[in-house]
């Protein structure tokens, strides 16, 4: 494969506010049996972030995984993590990062103890270090009252659990998680976010890839969008969910009994189209690009004497973008 | 039923034929046949009638690969749906366990005697050669199909009661090397029942004998050898014929009877620590304790070896081996009818060597089957392969861990070395000697075999890499023939094949590490 055989590709730039890109992925090119699996993959990751990495299954967020954590080498392409190339300061790269794959990566027959401890002093970890940093790591988890368990006879939720605390035994400044809140029940998976919301106040940069985008949305301070080997986005997530289309739009939604409240939203000033929101007594409203101000929308309101309970202006959901973004959504 | 049986049968036939692997080996018996029958021609210009031969030589290849289909093959029939989490599916399907039984060995076992009913027109080639008679080839193959069934039917039953394939495999192995020596072993005590007065004469005696008889004749070595003597003129069908199909079906019918209570109440992920304890608050010996400077040597020692628990256990038992030899060959002395079955103090320590020897062998073969597999198997071994060291310094600890744990049959192994030759001459001299040194690098080209071949296949590598062993051997018997010149020359012969098997030991280790260190990278990077 030579360099011109790469597709041309404008990924959108990443934000890093200025800062030193943690992760700084350029032109990521690999094929596996001649099918592409990255196609000039570009993006950054700023320090301290929790950068989401989202896309359909087979979008190459797995490799591009394996590669930045030096468990594959790219055709083409440079991966640096805190300016170390992933090729050629491999071992650099490693003390920085924290990897958790996407399946449970335990010794089922070690008690939890025994599975940190091993870690840690594969990492060079001193004796008295280790005591401190398991104790730390499972009082971060919640895992204290288990440290004599054996993993395998632990549930799901605490096993993937145990997987982070041994992530987090050499003190990593970057967490890669490759879908850590799969097979989940909602109870670990709210406490599995609990945790990663922990560690990022600590100061850790976390690349967490998921499928679970409802929560992507509510941690992530930026995302890259991945589809077919393809950079779809790359930048803040307030960008991407606030981008809702050329004209401003707005959600209203009325009380219960409210009824026909379209074509009298029509011929309101201003208003280009109304599109009810199935279901429920909602209607998306989207504006001339004239309209600033909604008072006047508002006080027709008061005038008809319709019960509004909510007004706020449109903001996709994550789903809505990555569905808009990758091709293979429901046209 | 039937329809349930057609589509398991059909599923498998369809997913063996979409296997390259399955197609590679099938050529490589073809390849190993071709190359049997060129020796063969070599073999007709130095004397005649080589067919007996060949002939004998396919038969053997044939043992050998059913005997390796046991193991392998048909060990992982249920084991392989259990590992898959699928039996309950299969029963949801409304296939019931008859059903499953009959789908999943059937299949497997139609491939292994369509193998050999395929090659059969190639032996008849061997009665054109001359030597052998059409009576011969036919009673051979019926002994050998007859074996097929046993074999693939008690395959089927380790498979219904072990969670695992590894397990299924271990325990198809076990009853094997049973099977093979249990013949051997009663011959002894036949003849001692025959020479008394109640063998020859009370009811039981006379039923005991019958019995062992049976077990003997059983035994398809035996009976193989005994088609292959010129002038056999026996009947086709005889007990070891009977006793084999009839094993098989009894087998089948335990694996039936036992598929509830194992196949779907098994639990694949069972956690096992031996006899390691589970305490780590306070320090025990038989405990793992804290973890050493080098993690992945005290890793190893302690969940792959079982640690100072089995340290201890073979020291004392190697110890205890001393003392109990001495009744155990004066019981084979009092057998041969030796006038002085106690004075045996010569024998002890040749024989405890013989013992420790053996031990070690299979120690080690089952460590190196087991050193990257269960990291395989536990999906670690990207988590290994992570930590910031290279992929050898991992391999190499991995190693050292394994080594630590065999360090108490390795300490009997030259503490018997040093007792059986004291003197630093006689050293020397067996040093010097090729016949010294083949073996072990022939057995560490093994283990290496054995360890590459466990990052390939999902079970069964030690028995493979047995069989390929075997097979090279056969078909590359380079050893023999440096054995062979070493023979016929003095010292300086001696040195020359020493360098030739040493050149050949490192090139073979050296292709090997990296063809190890490649896939460790590959299964890494999955």
């Amino acid at each position: 494969m030579s360099e011109s055989e790469v597709t041309p590709q404008m990924p959108p730039p990443a934000p890093t506010m200025g800062l030193r890109p943690v992760i700084d992925v350029q032109g990521l090119v690999q094929s596996f049996k001649g099918r592409r699996a990255l196609d000039r993959v570009t993006f950054q990751v700023a320090p301290q972030s929790l950068h989401g990495f989202v896309g359909p299954n087979g979008a190459g967020k797995t490799t591009t995984l394996r590669i930045i954590c030096t468990l594959l080498r790219p055709q083409f392409g440079t991966v640096r993590v805190f300016g170390h190339d992933v090729v050629f300061d491999t071992r650099a790269v490693r003390r920085k990062i924290g990897f958790m794959p996407d399946h449970f990566s335990t010794y089922r027959q070690m008690t939890v103890f025994e599975y940190l401890d091993f870690f840690a002093a594969a990492y060079g970890l001193s004796l008295v270090e280790r005591t401190r940093v398991i104790d730390d790591v499972l009082s971060l988890t919640d895992m204290g009252g288990r440290r004599e368990d054996l993993i395998g006879g632990l549930s799901r939720g605490m096993q993937q659990r145990v997987s982070l605390a041994r992530v987090l035994v050499n003190d990593p400044e970057v967490l890669l998680l490759d879908e850590p809140a799969s097979g989940l029940d909602p109870r670990a998976r709210i406490e599995l976010m609990e945790i990663l919301k922990a560690l990022k106040a600590m100061g850790k940069t976390i690349f967490i890839s998921s499928h679970i985008l409802s929560e992507l949305a509510e941690l992530c301070d930026s995302v890259t969008i991945i589809d077919r080997g393809k950079i779809k986005y790359s930048g803040s997530m307030h960008d991407l969910l606030a981008h809702t289309g050329e004209h401003p739009t707005y959600r209203i939604a009325f009380g219960t009994g409210v009824d026909g409240m379209q074509p009298r939203l029509e011929q309101m000033p201003g208003v280009l189209k109304v599109e009810p929101v199935e279901g429920r007594p909602e209607y998306r409203l989207t504006f001339d690009d004239a309209v600033t101000n909604t008072n006047a929308l508002l006080r027709q309101l008061v005038e008809w004497d319709v019960p509004v309970t909510g007004f706020t202006a449109d903001r996709r959901h994550l789903n809505e973008a990555f569905m808009d973004l990758t091709e293979r959504g429901v046209k | 039923m039937f329809h349930g049986i057609a589509t398991l049968m059909g599923r498998s036939l369809r997913l063996d034929a979409r296997q390259l692997q399955t197609h590679l080996f099938r050529l490589a018996f073809i390849v190993i046949i071709y190359m049997m029958m060129m020796i063969a021609q070599v073999q007709a210009m130095m004397y005649g009638a080589p067919g007996l031969q060949f002939f004998m030589n396919m038969i053997f290849l044939n043992v050998s690969f059913i005997a390796f289909g046991g193991i392998s093959f048909f060990s992982s029939a249920i084991t392989e749906e259990k590992e898959e989490d699928t039996i309950g599916l299969l029963m949801m399907a409304g296939i019931n366990p008859l059903g499953i039984l009959l789908g999943k060995s059937t299949a497997r076992m139609f491939q292994a005697l369509l193998l050999l009913t395929v090659q059969f027109p190639f032996t008849l080639l061997a009665i054109t050669l001359g030597g052998v008679t059409l009576h011969q080839v036919v009673a051979a193959y019926v002994a050998l199909l007859a074996f097929t069934v046993l074999m693939s039917n008690v395959g089927l039953l380790c498979s219904v009661i072990s969670r695992r394939s590894g397990t299924a495999a271990g325990l198809t192995t076990l009853w094997l090397i049973v099977h093979s020596i249990m013949p051997h072993l009663l011959q002894a005590p036949k003849a001692v029942l025959l020479a008394s007065a109640w063998g020859s004469s009370s009811i039981f005696g006379k039923w005991l004998n019958s019995a062992m008889d049976v077990v003997i004749q059983s035994d398809v070595i035996l009976r193989l050898y005994a088609i292959l003597q010129t002038g056999f003129d026996e009947a086709i069908i005889t007990t070891q014929v009977i006793t084999n199909l009839g094993g098989g079906l009894a087998f089948f019918l335990l694996s039936w009877a036992l598929f509830y209570r194992f196949a779907l109440t098994a639990d694949v992920q069972g956690i096992s620590r031996g006899m390691l304890s589970q305490t780590t608050r306070r320090a025990t010996w038989a405990g793992s304790g804290r973890a050493w400077g080098n993690a992945l040597v005290w890793k190893e020692y302690n969940f792959l070896t079982g640690g100072n628990v089995f340290l201890v256990i073979k020291l004392v038992g190697f110890l205890a081996l001393y003392f109990l030899m001495y009744p155990i060959l004066a019981g084979v002395r009092i057998i041969a009818g030796d006038p002085q079955p106690w004075d045996v103090d010569q024998e002890v320590v040749p024989a405890h060597f013989a013992i420790v020897i053996a031990v070690l062998v299979i120690e080690l073969s089952i460590y190196a089957s087991r050193l990257f597999h269960d990291e395989i198997r536990l999906q670690t071994l990207s988590s290994l392969l992570m930590l910031p060291r290279s992929i050898a310094y991992v391999a190499y600890s991995k190693l050292a861990g394994m080594l630590l744990g065999a360090l108490p049959t390795l300490l009997f192994v030259i503490a018997d070395s040093v007792l059986v030759a004291p003197n630093a001459d006689e050293w020397f001299k067996v040093a010097g000697h090729p016949g010294f040194w083949f073996p072990i690098v022939m057995f560490s080209v093994f283990l290496h075999l054995v360890v590459l071949l466990s990052l390939f296949v999902k079970w069964g590598a030690l028995p493979l890499a047995f069989f390929v062993m075997l097979i090279t051997m056969y078909c590359c018997p380079i050893f023999m023939i440096l054995i062979m010149i070493s023979s016929e020359g003095g010292a300086a012969a001696h040195l020359i094949v020493l360098g030739i098997a040493w050149t050949l030991f490192i090139v073979a280790t050296f292709v090997f590490q990296m063809m190890i260190h490649a896939r460790l990278y590959e299964l890494g990077a999955k």
